[in-house]
């Protein structure tokens, strides 16, 4: 019997040996997996291009433990990716890369990262991939509450600076220096990011730089040095 | 195998090359030992002095056992044009292939942030000093057609539109002789949105 189709992204493929990919794959029946497609020559060479990033396919695998064999594949959609669009897309990519856990299905985000990439095709859309970034968040656990602070209760204001710390949630700021920085007028601009200004933009960036940097334990996403945002 | 420890070194040895499992690299050994010593040591003679003497060439970052390579020392060729090529093979294919007569310079890789390869390890710094020199009016980018050589590609064109220098990047489109059948999706839409007037 054939394994069950999956809808599923590459997020990232190597060579492996001569006639092989090793692929990284999001799937959204199986969350983030490994898997190694095999190639002979010639014709085949048609299927080995379509197994390239930023193209939505249908795919089966087979096999146990923490490599699957790639059974099938088939392309779905591409997404035409270009200029500063391409490298936001490689970003989330990265993101996706070291902050899922393998093996655990994360059907909601998979969705968001479809809907993520469509977007990015607009190079003028300077929102989807902090929105995106707020979802890998959120999945991981770093909810930001945008209404109330949540050691008081208290609304947010926004003339207030705050902070946040995944085991704490948000807090009023009394200058102890820990967790990362937000002020109120951001929280408060978020909830309805559409409708944020230039300088609200900015000051998202370097919130999620911040965040990104905590959940990846003071680590930076390489494709961050790639743009200017 | 027999129990020469030398040997097994050599076969061990033959086993770095692309390609080539334990099968091979047993069968290669025996041959050149049984059949064929004098091949055998022109390959250790000339592999030695390759690997001692060759080099990254000073301008373009080629292959070359002088300081710089046999295009760059040419001055008949265009100072004004520019090719950005990943390896130093890619040179080679251009050459052949194409009447292209300006400079090249090779990267040595692509930008890859998810295998951590960034700006720094592609020789960005060299080139950058290369388009400051003032010469190049066109810069040809003729990356891979990967993400990961479309992505440098951006990132140079961000670096030669900094100076105000044009970039082209090559077409991308259906092989020669090919059948549109069995080109992939992706190709075939660049084919599309390449077309030219006939």
């Amino acid at each position: 019997m054939s394994p069950e189709l999956s809808p599923a992204f590459i997020l990232r493929r190597n060579p492996y040996r001569d006639t092989s990919l090793l692929l990284d794959m999001f799937t959204r029946d199986a969350g983030k997996i490994t898997c190694v497609a095999k190639f002979g020559q010639g014709k085949n060479s048609r299927s080995k291009g379509m197994l390239e990033p930023f193209r939505q396919l249908d795919a089966s695998w087979t096999g146990k433990g923490e490599v699957f064999t790639l059974f099938n594949a088939e392309e779905k959609r591409r997404f035409p990716l270009k200029a500063v669009g391409l490298v936001r897309a490689v970003y989330a990519n990265e993101l996706l890369l070291r902050a899922l856990w393998q093996h655990q299905p994360q059907p909601e985000l998979f969705a968001q990262y479809q809907q993520t990439l469509f977007r990015l095709e607009n190079l003028a859309d300077v929102l989807a991939l902090p929105l995106f970034e707020l979802d890998v968040l959120a999945m991981a656990g770093y909810v930001l509450n945008l209404w109330h602070d949540d050691a008081a209760g208290h609304d947010i204001e926004p003339a207030m600076r705050y902070r946040f710390r995944p085991d704490h949630g948000l807090y009023a700021d009394v200058g102890e220096g820990k967790g990362v920085p937000i002020s109120g007028n951001l929280l408060i601009a978020l909830r309805e990011p559409e409708a944020m200004n230039p300088d609200q933009r900015l000051e998202l960036r370097h919130t999620l730089d911040y965040l990104i940097q905590m959940l990846l334990k003071g680590k930076t996403l390489n494709a961050r040095k790639l743009f200017h945002e | 195998m027999s129990e020469s420890s030398l040997l097994k070194e050599l076969v061990d040895a033959l086993r770095c090359l692309p390609g080539i499992g334990s099968r091979t690299a047993q069968r290669m050994a025996f041959h050149l030992l049984e059949n064929d010593r004098r091949s055998g040591e022109r390959l250790a003679d000339v592999m030695g002095r390759a690997m001692r003497d060759i080099k990254h060439c000073s301008r373009c970052r080629t292959l070359t056992e002088h300081d710089t390579c046999r295009i760059c020392a040419n001055p008949a060729r265009q100072p004004q044009l520019l090719c950005v090529v990943e390896h130093p093979s890619d040179v080679v294919a251009v050459e052949q292939a194409t009447g292209y007569r300006g400079y090249y310079f090779v990267l040595g890789g692509r930008l890859s942030p998810l295998d951590g390869i960034g700006p720094e390890d592609i020789g960005l710094d060299v080139l950058e000093a290369r388009l400051d020199e003032g010469e190049v009016q066109e810069l040809i980018l003729a990356t891979n057609p990967t993400v990961e050589g479309e992505v440098t590609a951006h990132y140079i064109s961000e670096l030669a539109a900094k100076r105000g220098i044009p970039a082209s990047r090559i077409a991308h489109g259906v092989p020669m002789g090919s059948e549109l059948e069995y080109v992939d999706s992706g190709t075939l839409s660049h084919a599309f949105e390449g077309r030219r007037k006939y």
